[in-house]
């Protein structure tokens, strides 16, 4: 085949043009760190990529709810705690008289003790994290109890987030079940039996004290179901955080297998690649000089 | 007779050695003129006389001056340039246009997505926050801005195809208006007798970059004019008369028309359906054809179908559910369902958007979360997509992720296909060089060759001369 000098020179350009190319897309890869630059350079990764991706995003979203439930839910368990330390009182109070007694100064006491026991009773029940009353149901921004009367105006319901991929969980108590007996806790009414209490004691009537006094031990075990409830969701909320994060190091291990680049591998390439360059411009060099006219 | 004889082949000789040099020098003067054949002499013997008695040769006469030129070739040629001019165009566009969809790199749409759905789910964990409703309507508004962003991107890609098939129409008609000239030409000249190897070499080379901008394939007729036929069949240029293309706003799409005069005049026709070849498959004016016609049109239509299931399902949940003043709204404006004018309700405020499943001023309460726990999970509800007829169930991201990949295939089918074409017609173009291209080394060569025949030659008459001397001196 006839070969010109514009043929040699046409080639030789194009096999640079190739090998600059290559350089420049080596060079891409190193100085971004990744394999993937543009959705072109590989689409099926990149599909698997963006999934990958989103579901990273999902995990974070999902560790950010746990994180407010978990605030929820200790503040309900503080609050149950001091709860059950006032019945807990309250029963103590209850045993020094439970036969009633004779003398009224003993009577006022006791009672006066227990209407302040109550009074705190209903105080933990409005308990607020930030402007919303915990034990309120979904009427939460209005104390859920009253010194007043024992009626409850909060909701029975409570309220659930999203911790994992269709995986509802509660991170409040409805007051109603908790301190009025509506609910699987227990079925006393608790403001009801303190001021059935209070009656008996002042009017001295120690049956009554003693078959309210049954109500109150009945009480007792109410909020420590209660708290045993709270107690199993934040041990579930932890092994979700725990099992989410978890899921989220693995994404990520794979997103950098898949996307980063390995430098070791890059660097040999971009070497290799540069003396195959440095070759060819070398080559063209010598080979585009060479003519009949130098020797004639 | 006698010396004359000698002389006259003499002076045949060196005149054809000039020619010859003449030749070699148009060649080393054209070696780097594109589209250039070279040419070469070819010379035979003048006719024979018979002078006492036996035939004797009288010099040497030229018989023609060829030019190396192989038809097949062009033939190749021109249809090589027409693949390679269409998915060029076809690369060019979608290597613009694939900047837009890099969620690899950038945040785009995709982010956009997550964090809308993400804002609701902090919504439902806090549905009372002011901070919450307010990060809501912010996450929601850069969404929707997103979605036009998107859509005015691609409009742009569209309308900029649009306009670049002016210039190109433009160019067209130029050419074959120059193909047309030049077939005069050679007419001309050859009618008289004359060799046209340069006028053809042009022709043919216009004819190669006429390809590059539109199919067009061509014939020679036999009075040496060369007639050119666009893809649909109508000519092109015939002998010396062309066609004009020309571009026309249709009132209907407000996209351009071509519009084609044809030879000899008459009224203009349509032949945008046409002239880019079975599926808009040659030259840059298919491939800015199809890039106008299927492509971007094709992404738009992927952008709008999500717009529309984002309205459409958003605001089927959150008009179920209830505002923290107790109504029941729309979050999307429902009329608005591209990615053109995708917007907010209009009268939607923090207080109206509903995170509450039952009216909170009367049944439940402030604290009622359902409705936005329902619509934060819209996130991983399955939707279904109609675009073209074709109908897949997907997540909204899971779509989105789809046409991402999908762009990148495009992108990257564009690129292989002109990586392929352009080394194919490096191929024939090596070729085409090889046969007909100008070396240097040769034309030096047979410039030496030539020059030491003109100095013999020129030596005989030397020589002649020096015997007619003789000859004249002998009478004294």
């Amino acid at each position: 085949m006839r070969i010109t000098p514009g043929m040699t020179s046409d080639n030789a350009l194009y096999n640079l043009q190739k090998g600059r190319t290559l350089l420049n897309r080596l060079q891409e890869q190193i100085s971004s760190g990744s394999v993937i630059n543009r959705p072109s350079d590989d689409p099926i990764t990149t599909r698997q990529l963006l999934d990958m991706d989103s579901q990273l995003d999902k995990g974070d979203q999902y560790l950010s709810n746990i994180t407010k439930g978990n605030l929820s839910l200790s503040m309900t368990d503080t609050a149950l705690q001091g709860m059950a330390d006032i019945i807990a009182q309250a029963k103590e109070t209850v045993g020094t008289i439970t036969s009633g007694s004779s003398d009224q100064t003993v009577r006022e006491n006791a009672a006066s003790q227990l209407e302040e026991l109550k009074k705190q009773l209903v105080d933990l029940g409005n308990t607020q994290l930030g402007d919303q009353y915990l034990f309120a149901g979904f009427k939460n921004s209005t104390p859920p109890f009253s010194t007043a009367d024992n009626t409850y105006s909060g909701t029975s319901d409570e309220v659930s987030i999203e911790i994992d991929q269709n995986s509802p969980a509660a991170i409040t108590i409805a007051g109603d079940t908790l301190l009025k007996g509506t609910g699987s806790y227990g079925s006393v009414d608790i403001f009801e039996t303190l001021d059935a209490i209070i009656a008996a004691i002042n009017s001295n009537n120690p049956a009554d004290i003693q078959s309210n006094a049954a109500k109150l031990d009945s009480s007792s075990s109410q909020i420590n179901n209660a708290r045993s409830d709270v107690a199993g969701r934040m041990i579930r909320f932890k092994s979700a955080e725990t099992m989410i994060t978890r899921n989220q190091a693995t994404l990520k291990g794979i997103v950098s297998d898949t996307m980063g680049v390995d430098y070791i591998e890059a660097a040999t390439q971009l070497n290799k690649q540069q003396s195959a360059f440095e070759a060819a411009l070398a080559a063209t060099a010598k080979i585009t000089q060479l003519s009949l006219l130098d020797y004639l | 007779m006698g010396i004359n004889n000698l002389l006259n082949i003499a002076t045949s000789g060196v005149t054809m050695a000039r020619v010859a040099m003449e030749v070699t020098s148009e060649n080393i003067a054209n070696v780097n003129t594109p589209g250039y054949s070279r040419q070469k002499t070819v010379f035979e013997t003048a006719p024979v006389t018979t002078a006492n008695g036996f035939p004797l040769g009288t010099g040497v006469q030229l018989a023609s001056v060829q030019r190396s030129h192989d038809d097949l070739l062009q033939l190749q040629l021109v249809k090589g340039n027409s693949q390679y001019g269409e998915s060029e165009t076809k690369q060019t566009a979608l290597s613009q246009i694939e900047p837009f969809f890099n969620e690899v790199t950038n945040d785009g749409l995709g982010q956009a997505m997550e964090d809308f759905f993400n804002s609701w789910q902090d919504l439902s964990v806090t549905p009372q926050g002011s901070a919450e409703r307010q990060a809501v309507l912010s996450r929601s508004q850069v969404l929707v801005d997103t979605f036009h962003q998107m859509n005015t991107n691609l409009n742009d890609s569209l309308s900029s195809a649009d306009r670049s098939l002016e210039g190109l129409t433009a160019d067209i008609t130029d050419k074959a208006k120059s193909i047309a000239s030049l077939n005069e030409q050679i007419l001309q000249t050859e009618r008289l007798g004359g060799n046209a190897n340069e006028l053809r070499d042009q022709r043919d080379y216009l004819t190669q970059e006429l390809a590059k901008k539109v199919g067009v394939s061509y014939s020679e007729q036999s009075d040496g004019t060369q007639t050119v036929t666009l893809p649909g069949g109508e000519a092109l240029v015939q002998g010396n008369s062309f066609a004009t293309l020309s571009t026309e706003v249709d009132a209907g799409t407000g996209l351009n028309k071509i519009m084609l005069t044809p030879v000899g005049g008459g009224a203009s026709s349509d032949i945008t359906a046409t002239i880019g070849g079975p599926d808009n498959s040659l030259g840059e004016i298919g491939g800015t054809l199809q890039v106008r016609d299927e492509i971007v049109p094709g992404y738009l239509a992927k952008l709008d179908e999500m717009a529309r299931q984002l309205v459409t399902n958003v605001n089927s949940q959150h008009s179920s559910g209830y505002g923290l003043d107790g109504t029941q709204n729309n979050f999307f404006d429902p009329a608005k369902i591209t990615s053109a004018d995708i917007a907010l309700d209009s009268t939607l405020t923090t207080n109206k958007i509903a995170a509450a499943g039952q009216d909170p001023t009367t049944v439940s309460g402030p604290g009622d979360n359902t409705s936005a726990f329902a619509l934060a999970q819209l996130k991983s509800g399955s939707f279904s997509f109609t675009v073209d007829g074709k109908t897949t169930s997907a997540t909204l991201s899971s779509f989105y992720n789809g046409f991402v990949s999908s762009v990148g295939i495009d992108t990257e089918n564009a690129a292989n296909s002109t990586a392929q074409n352009d080394s194919f017609l490096r191929q024939l173009n090596a070729l085409r060089e090889s046969n007909s291209g100008v070396s240097l080394d040769e034309e030096m060569a047979n410039l030496i060759k030539y020059q030491r025949a003109f100095e013999a030659s020129a030596k005989v008459i030397n020589t002649a001369s020096e015997m007619l001397d003789t000859v004249m001196n002998l009478i004294r």
